[in-house]
């Protein structure tokens, strides 16, 4: 038993001192107040475990007495040490920073009063037996204060840290134990079982404290078995990841936690912040990465990461950027498509592959809406979409997508399609074989596009130009006709009829130039290439001389109301040009009073030309201002049907506007102008 | 002494058919609207009719229509004439004897009523 004590001793010894040694040489290495105080922490235990072995049991000399006070004093300071060491990670709050220093400087205090101390079988009298249970209580309290703080620190944190916190609790309450172990034991000289398992505990103790502090790397690969288990599992569910935020808010956390970190922010190659989890800290570690950095933030508890910290984050990092990198390609692809769904939708085009082995149609969203179905709700189908061709469209180019089907030749057509509203649209078609290696056509590519505005515009422009050809064949009729007449047979003609043929010359010539001028107008209005200078105008003085170049014909009064003052910013000679027409129009469609009025703010001014007639017929409403558009109601009336649509335009061009609208059996013409400025 | 009716809307383009086929020896007689012609039909048989095809009230379609309806249109030669040189085919189907385009001169007006008359005559 003797044998087997001193062993232990020594053991103890050579164990307490290679604790010390390790903390001091990390202290050495990387400083820093927690591992001062660590170092302080085990450099005591070692020293007083020292000092022991060759202190008297029994002091005899006056010299031993002060030895042995001294090491009773160091022994008070090792849990205050201890704690110290503790609140370094974390400051505690002030009541237990107080009645930790108050409790042992009141142990030390009695200790250096004390005049003596019994030897082991001396009896204890009454103060000793309050000093020893005062000793306890500063040992205890103190211990007791490090071991649930460490415990409570641990909770919450990462693995690593937790398993860290508690090694570093249990360490301490280890302690305290073997200590109330040994001041409960009779004291005796010969070592009992019971001493021999506080000896025990106490290096369990001592080396609890090292690894919890500095864990050796086979102990984190032991507590991080599981979070490499769940960050590979959280991998193989990044494989599906489709954005980079999915990648950043399931991975961060799991890599934050595996390090024991606070948080983590994850920087792309341009500095920008690509995603972040958890809450920023004081310290932080940068670790390098593929495509920009990550920074770790640390807690309290965990100060700083060692190279295998470093190494473990570096990997995950790169697996990281790796997973993040595939997602951006992925993110790139859907922004392309995105971006080629838009153009296809600005353009009206759709876009099909036919797969001819399978005779799967793999069509494009606008291929959808263009057909008036909802994108990809349902399968298309080459039946489907030929269903949907307007009966007299049906055969329409069927020979060249035979020819496509065959030789892989391209082919274009334009057919028309019912939707299913009863809407009818122009589609115009293309597409080619696509073949393989053999020659085979084993696909056909194609586009659809909506062509139906193109068309329209189209037959606008022929029926513009059949419009201007018509409005310009009856003068040119009579003036040709009538000239060949004069020519060849005036002998034969009477003085009233030649009177009457040069009379019609000079009417169609005259027209034939009015036509001219104003197809001539129109082509520039449209091209934005009428002139206008814009000045501020009075109005009435324009109003008054259109009245003087358009005078209203026998047995129609102009009502005329227009407030002096009221200026427009306009061009003059454009404005008189619209009066002109409008006024004309009233004489010519209307009954038999026309009235001008203006109305001026500093919003506009508007010039009204109205009159008594019966307007415009609802029907043709809509279009009254496309150019050769006159109501059939009209058609015995002279006019081209240009003047409304050219009177238009020169209120756009001076920046304003005309419209129409009927009121109390009343039909307004409206420009509506700039105020001057 | 033959008879022609000019049913124009344009006053100088019945003014020229009026002067180019009095002095080639027609008697001429004008109407400007549908309605005006098809009263005048009612009671007269002109040798030769030309008809504008853009009229006010009616097209010259419509009054094609009527008068077939009413019979009248075996008894008629009609000229159609209009600037829309597409409405030529439209017009011998419609049971006209004859298409004329806008623009046209005074020679052509003749030969196409002389040729209507003649066919009249045969």
């Amino acid at each position: 038993m003797i044998d087997a004590a001193r062993t232990l001793e020594y053991v103890q010894l050579a164990v307490f001192l290679a604790v010390a040694a390790a903390a001091t040489l990390r202290w050495v290495q990387r400083r820093g107040a927690i591992r001062a105080w660590l170092a302080a922490t085990l450099g005591l235990l070692g020293a007083v475990v020292l000092a022991g072995q060759f202190l008297p049991k029994v002091p005899e000399s006056t010299a031993d007495r002060l030895a042995q006070k001294a090491v009773i004093c160091l022994i008070l300071l090792f849990p205050y040490f201890l704690y110290r060491f503790m609140a370094s990670f974390e400051r505690p709050p002030e009541w237990l920073e107080r009645v930790a220093a108050g409790v042992t400087l009141l142990a030390l205090a009695v200790t250096v009063a004390i005049p003596a101390f019994p030897g082991p079988d001396e009896p204890r009298s009454v103060g000793v037996d309050l000093y020893v249970l005062l000793v306890l209580a500063q040992w205890t309290f103190l211990s007791g204060a490090v071991t649930v703080r460490f415990w409570k620190a641990g909770h919450g944190q990462a693995t690593v840290a937790r398993r860290r916190m508690r090694l570093l609790a249990a360490g301490a309450a280890l302690l305290a134990f073997a200590l109330v172990v040994t001041a409960a034991a009779p004291s005796s000289a010969e070592p009992s079982v019971a001493s021999l398992f506080v000896e025990l505990m106490a290096i369990v103790s001592a080396v609890l404290f090292l690894a919890g502090f500095a864990p050796p790397p086979w102990l984190f690969r032991v507590w991080r078995a599981r979070d490499i288990e769940r960050i590979q599992g959280a991998f193989v569910a990044m494989a599906g990841a489709t954005s980079p935020a999915q990648v950043v808010d399931e991975l961060l956390p799991r890599v934050v936690a595996l390090v024991g970190a606070q948080g983590a922010i994850l920087y792309d190659e341009n500095g920008a912040v690509a995603g972040r989890s958890g809450a920023a800290g004081e310290g932080y570690a940068r670790v390098p990465l593929p495509g920009g950095r990550m920074e770790l933030f640390t807690s309290p508890y965990t100060p700083y990461f060692g190279r295998e910290e470093l190494e473990v984050l570096h990997n995950v990092a790169s697996l990281v950027a790796v997973t993040l990198d595939r997602t951006h390609g992925h993110a790139r692809e859907v922004a392309v498509r995105e971006a080629l769904d838009e153009a296809q939708r600005l353009a009206h085009l759709g876009s099909w592959r036919l797969d001819l082995a399978t005779g799967a149609l793999d069509a494009s969203d606008e291929m959808y809406r263009l057909h008036g179905l909802v994108p990809q709700s349902e399968p298309l189908t080459r039946e489907r979409l030929s269903a949907m061709v307007h009966p007299e469209d049906a055969d329409r180019g069927r020979g060249r997508v035979a020819e496509a089907l065959q030789t892989g030749v391209g082919f274009t057509n334009e057919y028309r399609i019912v939707l299913p509203d009863g809407t009818v649209r122009w589609i115009a078609a293309r597409g080619s074989g696509l073949m393989d290696e053999s020659g085979e056509v084993v696909a056909l590519l194609g586009t659809c596009q909506d062509v139906t505005e193109a068309r329209k515009l189209d037959r606008m422009r022929s029926e513009f130009v059949a419009n201007a050809a018509h409005e310009l064949r009856t003068p040119l009729t009579t003036v040709s006709a009538m000239a060949t007449l004069l020519a060849t047979q005036r002998d034969r003609l009477g003085p009233v009829e030649t009177a009457n043929a040069f009379a019609a010359l000079g009417r169609q010539g005259d027209r034939a130039r009015r036509l001219v001028t104003s197809l001539l107008d129109l082509s520039r209005l449209d091209a934005g290439r009428v002139p206008v200078q814009l000045a501020p105008t009075e109005v009435a003085g324009v109003v008054a001389r259109a009245l003087e170049t358009a005078p209203p014909p026998a047995g129609t009064c102009v009502d005329v109301d227009v407030a002096p003052g009221v200026v427009a910013f306009a061009d003059a000679d454009r404005l008189e040009e619209i009066l002109v027409n409008l006024l004309s129009n009233a004489y010519r469609y209307g009954g038999s009073v026309v009235a001008v009025r203006t109305a001026g703010g500093p919003d506009g001014v508007t010039i009204d030309v109205a009159d008594d007639g019966a307007g415009v017929p609802e029907e043709f409403a809509g279009e009254m201002f496309q150019p050769f558009s006159r109501a059939a109601s009209v058609t015995g009336t002279p006019g081209s049907g240009l003047g409304l649509a050219i009177s238009q335009r020169l209120a756009a061009a001076l920046g304003g506007e005309l419209a129409y609208r009927r009121a109390g059996g009343t039909t307004h013409f409206a420009v509506t102008l700039r105020a001057a400025p | 002494m033959t008879s022609v009716l000019v049913v124009d809307d344009e006053p100088d383009i019945a003014l020229i058919c009026r002067l180019a086929l009095t002095l080639a020896g027609y008697e001429v007689e004008e109407r400007g609207t549908g309605a005006d012609a098809l009263d005048y039909l009612a009671h007269t048989t002109p040798d030769v009719v030309l008809l504008d095809l853009r009229l006010p009230d009616l097209s010259g379609w419509e009054v094609l229509d009527r008068l077939r309806e009413n019979g009248r249109l075996d008894d008629l030669r009609v000229i159609v004439f209009s600037a829309h040189a597409s409405a030529g085919r439209s017009a011998r189907d419609a049971g006209c004897f004859a298409f004329m385009p806008k623009p046209f001169t005074p020679d052509d007006l003749v030969a196409h009523v002389e040729a209507a008359a003649a066919a009249r005559g045969a």
